[in-house]
C-alpha cells in the first residue's frame, strides 16, 4: 500500500501530472517487496499504562506470538511449540513433563514400569474413573487405538522412533498397558509424554487421522476445544466432565499476535491477561515497566545456546581451547540478558540428572592463558582469523557475537561476523559444514542421548552431527548409553562422554534460554514450565483472584 | 483500438508467466519448509527424507515449478505443506479482512484526501496548503510500523487512561466474545488510520498538483472569461478533469488490496492476507506463500489492463491506435 513517491511539481506546468503507470507499478513493488524482507523492527515503549483488568467474568485472553497450523501434535505439521501451547489444556498423555523435568503421571495411575529388562517390557495402569470432555470413560482401548494410528504407515506421524521397536501391545483389562519391545529402549519416557497424548477411539474412529484432529480436537484435560478464528484467535473453555479437579478459568482465549512490540502492548492496554514473548535485549525492563503487571522468569530453559565449532575447519585445538578460555560467558550474560541465567557447563543441562556433568567448568575466563594457546596455535599454523555465524534479525545473538568479538580481540583473534536467515543457515550451511564457529540452540528433551548431535557416523545427512566431531571412543559410549537401561550405567557412560568431549571441544555451551512471562496482577497458578510441554502447560490450575 | 487490446492481453500473459517463474523460485530459495524438524532431535533423517519426498521436494526445482504451474493452469493452487487444507481454502478464510481493512482505508483516503487537495490547489501557499504539505511530507516519510506503534499508544493506550476506559482496541478484530459492528470498530479504527495518514499524505498531493495543472489551462481562462462563476469553474470544469489521475492511482491500488497490508496487518494482529503471507513464509508453507503472491500478481497485472484501457474512455485526448 504504501510507497508511492511524489510526482514534482515542477512537472506540472508541462501538463503531464498524469503518473505514469509503470513507475507506480515499479515502485509500488518495491515497496512490497522491501516491506516483507523488512519484517517489522521494533521500537517503542510503552509509559504509563492501565490497571491490569480487561478480564470479563472468569475468561482470559493471553497474547500468542504464533498460530499452529494444525493440532495434532503427532503429525510432522504440529511440531510447533504453539501446538502444544494451544492444546496444553485439552489432551493428556500418561506422565507429563515438570517444570523440573521429572516426570508426574497423569493418566497413569504411577509412574510406567519396566516389568522386564530381557526382553523390554513396560507397563502402566491408566487412573480409575477418567473421562473424554463427552463423559466417555478412557480406557485402554484408547491407548491402544492411538498407538495404532501412530504405527499405520498413511499416517503422516513425525516420527517412529521408539514406537518401533514395539512388537506386542497389550491390554489385558480396561486399564492395563502392556509394550514388549522388540530391542531395548532407554529413552522410554518421550514416548509416554507430552508428545505423544492418548487420543479418543470413540470420537475418530473410522476418521482419516490425517485432518481429523486438524481443526479440533477432543480430550480429556481440563478444557476442551471451542472455536478457532484462523488467524485471529483460539478459544478453550472448561471441561465440565473434567475427571480431575475442574479448572478455575472458564475460557481461555489465545490471541495471535505476531509483533513482540504488540504483544506487549497489548498486555499494557489490558487487551490480554498473559503473554510470553520471546527474550529480547531489554525485555525484562519494558515488562516490568507495566503497571499491574508481574513479570515471572523461568530459568532452566530446554533451549540451551552454545557456540558450536566446525571441527574440520577450525582444526587446531589449541585455537579452540584459546577461544573458550578467552570468551567470558558471565559478562556477555549480564549485558543480554541481566544475569538472570548462569553460563551453561555441558551439552546437557543441569535438571538432566543423574546424567549431566558440569565438564565444561574449566574453561573459566582467563584472558592471559588464552594469548598464550593464540600464540602457540599461530606457531603450529593456526590462522588467529576466524570466522562466527549465526541467524540474522536475533538481537540476542548479535549482541552475543559482538561483544565475543571484542573479548576475543582482546588475546588477539580477529572475528569476522557472517550471518544468514534461520531458514538458510539450518538447511543448508550448518549442515553442509559451512561455518567455522556457528551460534544457536538446540533442544534438550528429557531423555538425555547425546548420539544424533556428537557420534562420529551421525555427519549429515544421516544425523545432525554438524559439527564433523569425530572421536570413536566417545561415539561407542553414546552408542552404548542408548542401550543401557540401568539409570546409573547410562549416567555413568554419558559423564565420560562429556568430560572427553569437554577435552575435544567440539562446541562451547553458552546458555539456557529464559522464558518470560508477564500476566495481570490477580492472575494464579503461573508456573511456567522451561520444557517442550512450555507456559501453559498447567493452565488447569489458573485462576483470577 | 482492438489490436492495441491483444497486444497487450498478450503481453499481460507473458508478464504473469515470468512472475509465476519468480515467484516459484523466490519463494523456494526462502528457505526450507522442513527446516524447524531438522532442528528437532526426535526427528530422524529418514522421517526428513519421507516428508521430503512427500512434497516433492526432492525434485528438481524446475520439474517442481512445472508441477506447480500444471496445476495452477487447473485452478488448483495445491495443499498447504503445514494444514493439510487446500490453499485456495485458506486464502479464502482471509480475504475478507483484508477488503474490509483496505477498502475503509481507501474510502476514508478518498473522502479526505480529494477535497483537501483540490482546496489546497486553489488556495495554493495559503496557511492551510503550507500546513498541508508539511504535514504531508511527514506521513509520507513515516515508517508504516512505527506510526502503527504510537497509535496505538497514544490512542489505544493514552486515551484510554484519559478517558476511563477502553476506546480503540490495539490487537485483533473482534473480541472473543463478539460484539457486533461497535467492537469492529472499534478494532478496526486504527488500522485504518494507519494505512489512511500515509495514503492521504499521497493521494492529496496528486491530487493537488492534477488540480494546480488545470487550473492554469487555457479553457478554464475562457470559461472565466465567459462570466461563468468560480464555484461552476472549480466543480464543473476543473475537478472533473483533475479528478482523472486520482482515479487512475485508486484503480491501481485495487489491485494492490490482494497483498493485504503486510506491515499494518502484522502491527495490529489483523487476521487478512498480509498476516497470512508472512505466517506462511515464516513456517515454510510455499503454496500459501505462492498462491497469494501469484493471485496478486495476477490482479496488478489485470488492474493495470484496465487502468490502461480505462483511460481512453475517461480521456478523449487518449488514443491507442
Amino acid at each position: 500500500m504504501s510507497g508511492e513517491r511524489l510526482q514534482p511539481e515542477a512537472e506540472q506546468t508541462l501538463g503531464t501530472v498524469r503518473i505514469s503507470r509503470r513507475d507506480f507499478l515499479k515502485i509500488g513493488g518495491t515497496g512490497l517487496v522491501g516491506a516483507t524482507l523488512l519484517g517489522v523492527v521494533g521500537c517503542g515503549r510503552g509509559g504509563g499504562g492501565q490497571q491490569g483488568g480487561g478480564a470479563q467474568g472468569n475468561n482470559i485472553v493471553t497474547g500468542i506470538d504464533q498460530e499452529p497450523a494444525v493440532l495434532n501434535r503427532m503429525l510432522s505439521e504440529g511440531q510447533l511449540q504453539v501446538t502444544n501451547d494451544t492444546t496444553a489444556g485439552i489432551v493428556q498423555a500418561p506422565i507429563a513433563i515438570q517444570p523440573d523435568l521429572s516426570y508426574k503421571p497423569v493418566l497413569a495411575e504411577a509412574m510406567p514400569e519396566l516389568v522386564s529388562e530381557d526382553p523390554m517390557i513396560l507397563e502402566y495402569k491408566l487412573k480409575e474413573g477418567l473421562t473424554w470432555s463427552d463423559g466417555e470413560p478412557l480406557t485402554s482401548a484408547d491407548a491402544r487405538w492411538t498407538f495404532e494410528q501412530i504405527m499405520n504407515p498413511d499416517n503422516n506421524i513425525v516420527s517412529r522412533e521408539g514406537w518401533e521397536n514395539i512388537s506386542k501391545f497389550e491390554t489385558p483389562d480396561e486399564r492395563t498397558v502392556r509394550m514388549t519391545f522388540e530391542t531395548p529402549y532407554a529413552p522410554w519416557t518421550d514416548l509416554m509424554g507430552d508428545n505423544w497424548p492418548i487420543h479418543p477411539k470413540h470420537v475418530y474412529e473410522g476418521k482419516d487421522f490425517n485432518k481429523a484432529l486438524n481443526n479440533e480436537v477432543v480430550g480429556s484435560g481440563p478444557f476442551k476445544f471451542k472455536e478457532w478464528k484462523k488467524g485471529e484467535s483460539l478459544t478453550v473453555e472448561r471441561n465440565d466432565n473434567y475427571w480431575g479437579e475442574k479448572a478455575g478459568l472458564d475460557s481461555v482465549t489465545y490471541r495471535f499476535i505476531t509483533d513482540t512490540n504488540t504483544l506487549i502492548t497489548s498486555l499494557q492496554a489490558g487487551e490480554v491477561q498473559f503473554i510470553n514473548p520471546p527474550p529480547d535485549i531489554g525485555l525484562q525492563d519494558k515488562l516490568e515497566g507495566i503497571e499491574g503487571t508481574e513479570v515471572k522468569i523461568g530459568t532452566g530453559g530446554v533451549l540451551w545456546e552454545a557456540i558450536h565449532f566446525q571441527v574440520e575447519k577450525i582444526p587446531n585445538l589449541k585455537m579452540r581451547q584459546a577461544i573458550a578460555y578467552g570468551i567470558n560467558r558471565q559478562q556477555i550474560l549480564d549485558q543480554i540478558l541481566k544475569g538472570v541465567v548462569d553460563p551453561l557447563e555441558s551439552v546437557l543441562i543441569p535438571q538432566q540428572t543423574p546424567f549431566y556433568t558440569p565438564a565444561w567448568e574449566r574453561y573459566t575466563h582467563d584472558p592471559d592463558r588464552a594469548s598464550q594457546l593464540v600464540n602457540e596455535a599461530k606457531a603450529e599454523g593456526a590462522s588467529t582469523t576466524v570466522e562466527i555465524s549465526t541467524t540474522s534479525d536475533n538481537a540476542l545473538r548479535e549482541t552475543l557475537q559482538e561483544i565475543v568479538q571484542q573479548q576475543l580481540k582482546d588475546v588477539g583473534i580477529t572475528i569476522q561476523i557472517n550471518n544468514e536467515s534461520a531458514t538458510t543457515y539450518f538447511s543448508k550451511t550448518t549442515v553442509d559444514g559451512n561455518f567455522e564457529m556457528g551460534e544457536w540452540a538446540w533442544y534438550a528433551t528429557p531423555d538425555p542421548s547425546l548420539t544424533s548431535l556428537f557420534a562420529a557416523n551421525q555427519i549429515p545427512p544421516k544425523g545432525e552431527n554438524y559439527y564433523r566431531y569425530k572421536n570413536e571412543q566417545v561415539s561407542q559410549w553414546m552408542e552404548e548409553s542408548d542401550k543401557t537401561l540401568n539409570e546409573t550405567q547410562r549416567a555413568q557412560l554419558l559423564k565420560q562422554v562429556q568430560e572427553q568431549m569437554a577435552e575435544d571441544l567440539p562446541v562451547f555451551p553458552m546458555y539456557q534460554r529464559p522464558i518470560y512471562t508477564a500476566f495481570v496482577q490477580n492472575l494464579t497458578g503461573v508456573d511456567p514450565n522451561p520444557s517442550l510441554a512450555g507456559v501453559y502447560w498447567n493452565m488447569g490450575e489458573w485462576s483470577l483472584q | 483500438m482492438i489490436a492495441y487490446i491483444i497486444r497487450k492481453v498478450l503481453f499481460s500473459v507473458m508478464v504473469l508467466f515470468l512472475a509465476s517463474a519468480v515467484i516459484f523460485a523466490l519463494v523456494s530459495l526462502s528457505g526450507d519448509p522442513l527446516a524447524e524438524l531438522r532442528n528437532n532431535p526426535n526427528v530422524t533423517q529418514a522421517d526428513i527424507e519421507h516428508l521430503t519426498s512427500q512434497y516433492g521436494l526432492d525434485k528438481p526445482m524446475p520439474v517442481q515449478y512445472l508441477i506447480w504451474l500444471g496445476d495452477l493452469l487447473h485452478g488448483d493452487l495445491g495443499v498447504s505443506f503445514k494444514q493439510y487444507a487446500p490453499v485456495s481454502e485458506i486464502i479464502g478464510d482471509r480475504i475478507f479482512p483484508t477488503f474490509l481493512l483496505i477498502g475503509s482505508a481507501l474510502i476514508v483516503t478518498t473522502i479526505v484526501a480529494i477535497p483537501f487537495g483540490v482546496y489546497s490547489a486553489i488556495k495554493k501557499y495559503s496557511l492551510l496548503d503550507n500546513t498541508g504539505t508539511f504535514l504531508s511530507f511527514l506521513g509520507f516519510s513515516m515508517p508504516v510500523f512505527w506510526l502503527g506503534l504510537i497509535l496505538q499508544l497514544v490512542l489505544g493506550i493514552y486515551l484510554a487512561a484519559w478517558a476511563g476506559g477502553r476506546i480503540f482496541y490495539v490487537a485483533g478484530m473482534t473480541s472473543p466474545e463478539g460484539g457486533g459492528l461497535i467492537d469492529l470498530l472499534q478494532h478496526l479504527t486504527l488500522p485504518v488510520l494507519t494505512l489512511a495518514v500515509i495514503e492521504i499524505a499521497s493521494l492529496s498531493r496528486f491530487q493537488r498538483s492534477a488540480m494546480l495543472d488545470v487550473l492554469s489551462a487555457d479553457y478554464l481562462r475562457t470559461a472565466r472569461a465567459k462570466g461563468m462563476s468560480q464555484k461552476n469553474v472549480y466543480l464543473k470544469h476543473a475537478l472533473r478533469n483533475a479528478m482523472i489521475p486520482s482515479i487512475t492511482l485508486l484503480a491501481l491500488k485495487v489491485g494492490l488490496i490482494f497483498n493485504g497490508a503486510v506491515i499494518t496487518e502484522t502491527v495490529f494482529a489483523w487476521p487478512g492476507l498480509g498476516f497470512l503471507l508472512v505466517d506462511s513464509l515464516n513456517k515454510g508453507d510455499y503454496n500459501v506463500a505462492r498462491g497469494i503472491l501469484i493471485i496478486s500478481a495476477a490482479l496488478i497485472v489485470f488492474f493495470n489492463l484496465v487502468a490502461d484501457l480505462a483511460y481512453s474512455l475517461v480521456d478523449p485526448r487518449v488514443s491507442y491506435d
